[in-house]
């Protein structure tokens, strides 16, 4: 009797030892759904990326051009995805260049990294901020300006929309 | 008698052992250097040092607060090993001089089967990209197994210069930029240079003058006494596309702009009223490739 009372408290002990299976967490988000609408420039930034990697202060870093030129304000700027995969963009009286229409996709369905537009043969690949906001209404474009010889990120945009 | 002679193989070999404790004494050039600095030599005379008489001296480096500390050149792939330390970190001889070994940047070594060139110090520590990080870095010499070594308590180390933004009479944001690129031009001046005409510390209506130049020095196009705006940083600043800047004169286009002219004029007031424009001199800067 006392040897199967071993023999379970020793059974017991082992499987409570074991480690539990990690339950699913969710669906994979499916971004493409999300990103379809029409999104408009709320700010426009630009990083001096040497300044940054120096921890130079906000005013030698980044300035906020959204309002930077009178009359011809980045907030104009709109872009609309829709879900049969076209797009249309809108640059209003801003100097934004942006291709006017064409199709878009996300460069991986699963884990988007950028958009990729594209017209005839003509293509635009635009880096994806973080995704986290999307479901909020916010997503944030990213353009690198880097130095052919060394490939090192000299200037950065960021792109700052929300969807209307 | 005895006894005297085992006091003084004591004593002397006490000495012995002092001297084998010594630092390696090194110079750096330049004397003050930042993470950023170029063209860098370190060298170090190992005399009385503990790897004093080895042909071949290693250094082990590392940076307070970087994970892994160490130098990129004491290991090849995976994280440093103090057992197998990379060719890369043996010291250059000085010619002429066995007691003496260098470390010069840039430094082009293989590392993983790639070929990498470290240009500065932030780079040999693998954080050229975020060269803040770096404030020190501590050093020690050392044979090749390791059985020889110089103190590792951070005696020796070369401290950095703070990589601080200097405030200028003149400069762009970007700092340097490409001609695809929105810049903005801003003169401070609280830092009026001496050869300026002194009026400006007390002009008013600041306004500027932008010109785009080909390589070869000829206009482009110009705008003039375009208005500026006072910074919260009391600079007075001027924002603009060289492509939205003008209509470019046919047979020119934005990839001939190579550099630009910036021209400051504010005005002054007699106390009889009469305005007398007051102007600073021609700044130039040159426009990057960027892709």
């Amino acid at each position: 009797m006392k040897k199967i009372v071993y023999l379970l408290f020793i059974t017991l002990v082992v499987f409570s030892c074991m480690p539990d299976e990690i339950p699913p967490i969710g669906e994979k988000t499916n971004y493409k759904p999300m990103l379809a609408g029409t999104w408009q420039l709320s700010k426009f930034e630009q990083i001096d990326a040497e300044a940054e990697s120096k921890n130079f202060p906000e005013f030698a870093t980044r300035k906020d051009l959204t309002n930077v030129f009178p009359g011809h304000p980045y907030s104009d700027f709109t872009i609309t995805f829709k879900a049969d995969g076209t797009f249309t963009s809108a640059k209003g009286n801003s100097y934004m260049q942006f291709m006017a229409s064409g199709n878009w996709a996300l460069d991986d369905e699963q884990y988007p990294s950028a958009i990729v537009l594209t017209s005839g043969s003509t293509s635009q690949k635009i880096a994806l901020g973080s995704l986290a906001d999307v479901i909020v209404g916010k997503v944030q474009f990213k353009e690198e300006r880097k130095q052919p010889d060394t490939g090192k990120v000299k200037i950065k945009y960021v792109y700052s929309l929300t969807k209307k | 008698m005895k006894k005297l002679i085992i006091i003084l193989t004591i004593i002397a070999g006490g000495f012995g052992a002092k001297a084998q404790n010594a630092l390696p004494k090194f110079t750096v050039t330049p004397s003050e250097i930042d993470a950023l600095t170029e063209n860098v030599t370190i060298v170090f005379d190992v005399t009385g040092s503990a790897v004093d008489g080895l042909t071949d001296v290693y250094i082990w480096a590392w940076a307070p607060g970087l994970s892994p500390s160490e130098t990129l050149l004491v290991y090849d792939q995976g994280s440093p090993s103090w057992g197998s330390i990379s060719q890369n970190a043996k010291l250059d001889p000085v010619p002429g001089d066995p007691k003496k070994f260098k470390l010069s940047l840039p430094k082009t070594v293989t590392r993983n089967g790639v070929q990498v060139t470290f240009n500065n110090v932030a780079e040999l520590f693998g954080v050229g990209d975020t060269p803040g990080k770096i404030k020190e870095f501590g050093f020690l010499l050392r044979s090749q197994d390791g059985s020889k070594q110089t103190p590792g308590d951070g005696a020796t180390k070369v401290t950095l210069l703070p990589l601080e933004f200097t405030p200028a009479y003149f400069r762009t944001f970007p700092a340097k930029v490409s001609n695809k690129d929105v810049v903005t031009v801003l003169l401070n001046l609280n830092l009026l240079e001496s050869g300026e005409n002194q009026k400006l510390k007390i002009a008013g209506d600041i306004t500027v003058s932008v010109t785009l130049l080909k390589a070869n020095g000829t206009e482009i196009l110009s705008v003039e006494n375009a208005a500026t705006l006072f910074t919260s940083q009391k600079e007075y600043s001027y924002t603009f596309l060289p492509a939205m800047l003008g209509a470019f004169p046919a047979g020119t286009s934005l990839n001939d702009v190579a550099k630009c002219h910036v021209k400051f004029s504010g005005k002054v007031y007699s106390q009889a009223g009469a305005a007398e424009t007051v102007q600073t001199k021609v700044f130039e800067f040159e426009f990057q490739q960027y892709n």
